[in-house]
């Protein structure tokens, strides 16, 4: 489960500073995030993957204190815990889709790519309808395939919790709904939460809960 | 360490374009210095070495650099050639052995060297295949000569035409290739050995045709016959001349004229003038001594003699010591390049890290270590340079290998 208490961030630059006095998501639980561009949706998210680290408070991850750790110990838990899928795929040029959503276990030292990570990863691609393009180099798929390999590379490590970052935002009706219907299924099976930035007010009957950021920051 | 090289080769394969010319101008860059280096000490050995093996060599006054280039690596002579005479000035000094070298005429892009067989004496030439000429208008080749003109013993070879348009010049002489010399690795694996008279033959200054001295009143190749005074008499070299006839024959120009020597026309080959007088292009004199050396030089060098006599190893060294005078600008040039291109190596690869700013930024999202991260975008730079000293090497290696041999070809 996700717990945040008393959670303060800003940037050194400053101008914008957040604060969270609580926010509990359950497992299993899928919450979905929203409030109007600059309220802070995504500096949220990143501060519950341990993307950013907050100046104080706490957020609990499956037991972690991510406020307490330190950088190269935010990295380890964000490939072994963590699973992020962003608006712009984010997918390297360079690597095939099978190779993509390998990649947490080609960058992370605290990830071991061994031949059941590797059968996990063909099992995914040809979950989301893509194993006769396995080989395949991003530029040549659709933008609802690159969002759906996407999805594989952040579902491969079997993470504890799922975050998205405006998931959706580029994908049609058909892949949207075939996107967010992994993700709800990953979230059920593995009773991982599932937190989800969202402008797409059609979705909102698919959470648990909807949260607005300024009613968290109230 | 493995998911690191499979990161960094999985890029610079996918942006092959980009890591070839990275490659490419590194090896550039790097080989260049490095070739010149070689080939130039290469190029010097090659020099030195030919040049001190050939202790003195005559020829017309004008530059040494062009006599040395053409009498001891074949390179067509520049200047006037001089009478043969000087062979026999140097033999009768009883100070050195004089061999005459006629360098003017070629077989295709082969030289062709009329000499004696002391030259392969002096040299320690050995023929591999055949034997050496014996004849006149008998030829010998190098074993490079023998491979750029395809040809082996028992072939023919026809020397070059001197020009097209002098019809008093030389004519095109088919020579039998009588033997082919062993490899030497110098410059006189390039050459065609025949003997000096051969060389003589093809420049004109000896023919050989129909006998017509016993032709009938009538004959059309006949135009008159002149009585002639015995020391007018022409001179011939394989002739005795009490043999000749007392009369001169003047002749058409239907007589037929050979182009090539036989057992059976050998005999109609005839010298016109005191051979003493006909050309050769150099004598390589090889001294009896130091002594006699040093005499000798000093008889050239205070004498009012139309030849110059030079020591090709004091010539070479100072053309050696031009090529490294100017092989150390081309490296300084090279080296000033070098900082040039590794700057800018070095801001592709910045610029290459801000594009991938992007890329960076989600493997760090996704928990990719800072360390693993640098040593991908470390490795990228490692393999490009890696190749590229590689591949300098190699065509470092190449230029060692056939350093020699470009050299050779070069010089002549």
């Amino acid at each position: 489960m996700i717990e945040v208490r008393n959670l303060a961030f800003g940037y050194p630059q400053g101008g914008f500073a957040l604060s969270v006095t609580a926010l509990a998501v359950a497992p299993g639980e899928s919450v979905a995030v929203v409030g109007p561009s600059g309220c802070g949706k995504t500096t949220l998210l990143h501060l519950l993957a341990g993307i950013l680290a907050p100046a104080s408070g706490s957020v609990v991850v499956d037991g972690v204190d991510v406020a307490e750790l330190g950088r190269e110990d935010r990295q380890d838990f964000r490939a072994l815990a963590v699973g992020l899928v962003f608006q712009e795929f984010e997918l390297l040029d360079y690597l095939d889709v099978l190779d993509n959503v390998l990649l947490p276990y080609r960058v992370s030292p605290a990830l071991t790519l061994d031949g059941e990570a590797r059968q996990r990863a063909a099992l995914l691609v040809e979950q989301v309808g893509l194993g006769e393009k396995r080989c395949s180099y991003p530029r040549r798929l659709s933008q609802g395939e690159r969002q759906r390999v996407a999805v594989c590379r952040s579902l491969v490590t079997r993470p504890k919790v799922l975050f998205g970052d405006e998931p959706t935002a580029n994908l049609d009706a058909d892949n949207r709904d075939h996107v967010m219907d992994t993700l709800f299924r990953y979230r059920v099976e593995q009773r991982a939460p599932l937190v989800v930035v969202t402008h797409d007010r059609e979705l909102h009957g698919r959470f648990d809960t909807v949260a607005d950021v300024r009613e968290l920051t109230a | 360490m493995k998911h690191v090289i499979f990161m960094a080769w999985r890029y610079l394969g996918f942006y092959w374009g980009k890591t070839v010319v990275l490659v490419a101008s590194i090896s550039l860059i790097l080989f260049l210095p490095a070739g010149l280096h070689v080939l130039v000490e290469q190029g010097a050995d090659v020099l030195t070495a030919r040049a001190e093996a050939t202790p003195l060599l005559i020829g017309a006054k004008g530059s040494a650099v062009d006599l040395v280039l053409s009498a001891l690596y074949f390179r067509p002579p520049h200047g006037e050639p001089m009478p043969h005479r000087e062979v026999g000035r140097v033999d009768g000094s009883s100070l050195a052995h004089g061999i005459p070298l006629h360098l003017r005429f070629a077989v295709g892009r082969q030289r062709i060297l009329g000499t004696t067989l002391d030259y392969a004496e002096f040299r320690g030439l050995t023929v591999d295949r055949g034997r050496w000429f014996a004849m006149l208008g008998e030829c010998v080749l190098g074993s490079e000569a023998a491979r750029a003109l395809g040809v082996d013993v028992g072939d023919h070879v026809l020397s070059a035409a001197g020009s097209a348009f002098d019809v008093a010049g030389s004519f095109p002489l088919k020579m039998p290739v009588v033997g082919v010399l062993a490899p030497t690795g110098t410059a006189d694996d390039e050459i065609v050995l025949v003997d000096l008279k051969t060389a003589w033959v093809i420049s004109g200054l000896a023919h050989g045709h129909e006998d017509v001295s016993a032709a009938e009143e009538g004959d059309a190749r006949v135009l008159r016959r002149e009585g002639v005074a015995p020391q007018a008499r022409t001179n011939t070299s394989n002739v005795a001349p009490e043999a000749r006839p007392t009369t001169n024959v003047v002749a058409s120009a239907s007589v037929l004229s050979y182009t090539e020597i036989t057992p059976d026309n050998l005999d109609s080959f005839h010298f016109h003038g005191d051979p003493a007088d006909f050309p050769i292009d150099a004598v390589l004199a090889v001294p009896e001594s130091f002594k006699a050396s040093v005499l000798l030089r000093g008889r050239y060098e205070t004498g009012e003699a139309p030849v110059q006599m030079i020591v090709p190893a004091e010539v070479v060294e100072e053309l050696v010591d031009t090529m490294f005078s100017v092989r150390d600008w081309v490296l300084l040039g090279s080296l000033a390049v070098g900082v040039a291109t590794a700057m800018t190596a070095a801001l592709v690869f910045a610029l290459s890290i801000r594009v991938r700013r992007r890329e960076i930024e989600t493997i760090q999202k996704i928990g990719g270590g800072r360390q693993r991260l640098a040593a991908i975008l470390g490795a990228e730079i490692l393999f490009v340079i890696v190749a590229a000293i590689a591949i300098a090497g190699m065509l470092t290696a190449v230029v060692s290998r056939f350093g020699e041999v470009a050299v050779r070809l070069v010089g002549g």
